[in-house]
């Protein structure tokens, strides 16, 4: 049984609308709640993190058109919220490919989402109210739960939470949009979904003492335990398989 | 649609149809926007860009999508794609990120600067320091903007490099919109100076620090400004 858990990230919050995972994929109706777009994306989505379509391979529009038994323009428009999460890439005049996870990516990305998340924990400190503490809390504690329950779905649902918690509590629109695009992206699903299968139970003492810097106030602390914390991952990251160099 | 924005437009755009026809109809627009030729709020009309341009739907339509992650412009749903409207809030949240990535950039660039680049970052300083004295504004920023640029391209991570690309254009957007000059040079050239003395010492962590605080402390003046202004009455 394959693990899907990373797909709850993609259940839109605001929407209310998620992902049926129990959907055939082959049953794709205009009447479905869902948009056409979403559900052609979020099928190409995870047929691409499990490697259905391999690194560099190219979507071919008219097979996909066939495939779902759409027009073009759903196809077109689902590519371009692909490439807007990183995980495809248009080139002009040739075609749209799965997008190559390469060591230079990793390396360019992780320390700009390290300084940034860095920086919402910083401002998070003064906007923080008692209830978005509690959601922390639970947050974390889901995420101890799942792991005493080897629960890897739930874990990294509560861990994304956690996260958005005090990303959202930096109240810096621009920041929280740039940080929201950058957790979406490619890569920290496919890599995140496999480190954090290999040690998501040591994990939780770290996102503990975050918490507790926040109920301290303590602002240079919290901005240096957060930067660390995703940069201590970045050399991990490079040894996975699927990683060009 | 303005008709003297897409003058202005019509004017730089040239025949010779580079590689990539949308990223050229994208920087036009771009830098125009910046410069204030085309004001917030306006509606960009495709039609009328065709028929000015010469150009078909495609290529207008890819830029409007290179606009929009540029933070440029607004695609509205059913309704157009509009020139974003510049507001404080804008500026408040814009100055610490990039003060933040452009102290990354700079505690990367210290092991890749070469003794050409810190070379250039003199020169440009002591043209900075000359225009501020004479006044000559324009001249004050281009320079200004090339030390920055130097020690940006030397972090080598051409993401960041991309990110702060965008940031500072949309800095500079912020300045004509509200008419904003550098009025305390002084404290701005003595800033500079220290980093270029600490890019010379090859001192990572305060480089970084100093980067950082001296766009924060823009921030603060930019932030001032605005609100001397809006008790004068004049707004963008």
């Amino acid at each position: 049984m394959e693990d899907k858990s990373y797909l709850v990230l993609f259940s839109k919050k605001r929407g209310g609308r998620s992902l049926n995972f129990g959907m055939n994929p082959d049953e794709f109706s205009p009447q479905y709640p869902v948009s056409l777009v979403t559900q052609i994306t979020e099928f190409l989505t995870q047929a691409i993190i499990e490697g259905r379509y391999e690194s560099g391979q190219r979507l071919i529009e008219n097979e996909l058109q066939k495939k779902f038994g759409v027009s073009r323009t759903p196809i077109r428009e689902s590519f371009r919220v692909l490439e807007k999460n990183g995980f495809v890439v248009n080139v002009p005049r040739k075609g749209t490919f799965v997008r190559k996870m390469t060591k230079k990516y990793i390396e360019e990305n992780f320390p700009i989402r390290a300084i940034l998340e860095g920086l919402a924990a910083r401002l998070a400190v003064e906007h923080l109210a008692a209830q978005e503490i509690k959601e922390m809390e639970s947050a974390l504690s889901g995420m101890a739960k799942a792991a005493t329950k080897n629960d890897f779905k739930s874990y990294l649902k509560f861990h994304f939470d956690y996260h958005m918690v005090y990303i959202k509590g930096s109240r810096n629109d621009s920041l929280i949009g740039i940080l929201e695009n950058m957790m979406r992206h490619a890569v920290w699903f496919r890599f995140a979904y496999l480190w954090h299968q290999e040690n998501y139970q040591n994990a939780i003492p770290v996102h503990r003492e975050i918490l507790n810097l926040f109920i301290q106030h303590d602002t240079k602390r919290v901005e240096t335990l957060v930067r660390e914390h995703i940069l201590n991952n970045l050399n991990r990251y490079l040894q996975f398989p699927g990683v060009e160099k | 649609m303005d008709v003297t924005g897409l003058d202005e437009i019509q004017k730089r755009f040239t025949k010779e149809i580079p590689e990539s026809l949308s990223k050229y109809i994208g920087e036009i627009f771009a830098n125009a926007i910046v410069e204030g030729k085309i004001k917030g709020g306006q509606k960009l009309v495709e039609n009328e860009i065709q028929k000015r341009l010469g150009v078909s739907r495609s290529p207008i339509r890819e830029a409007f999508r290179i606009l929009e992650r540029k933070g440029l412009v607004v695609n509205v749903p059913r309704k157009g794609t509009y020139v974003r409207k510049i507001s404080e809030n804008d500026i408040k949240e814009n100055f610490p990120i990039r003060a933040y990535l452009e102290g990354l950039a700079a505690r990367l660039a210290v092991p890749n600067l070469s003794p050409n680049d810190i070379a250039k970052m003199e020169s440009d300083l002591e043209i900075v320091i000359k225009s501020a004295k004479l006044k000559d504004y324009k001249t004050y920023l281009k320079h200004h903007s090339n030390f920055h640029e130097t020690f940006i391209r030397a972090s080598k991570n051409t993401t960041l490099i991309e990110f702060l690309e965008n940031l500072r254009r949309q800095s500079i957007w912020f300045r004509f919109t509200y008419f904003y000059v550098i009025d305390s040079s002084e404290v701005a050239i003595r800033a500079h100076s220290e980093i270029l003395e600490l890019f010379k010492k090859k001192d990572v962590e305060k480089v970084e620090f100093l980067v950082r605080n001296h766009i924060l402390l823009a921030l603060d003046g930019f932030i001032q400004f605005i609100k001397k202004e809006e008790k004068t009455d004049r707004k963008p």
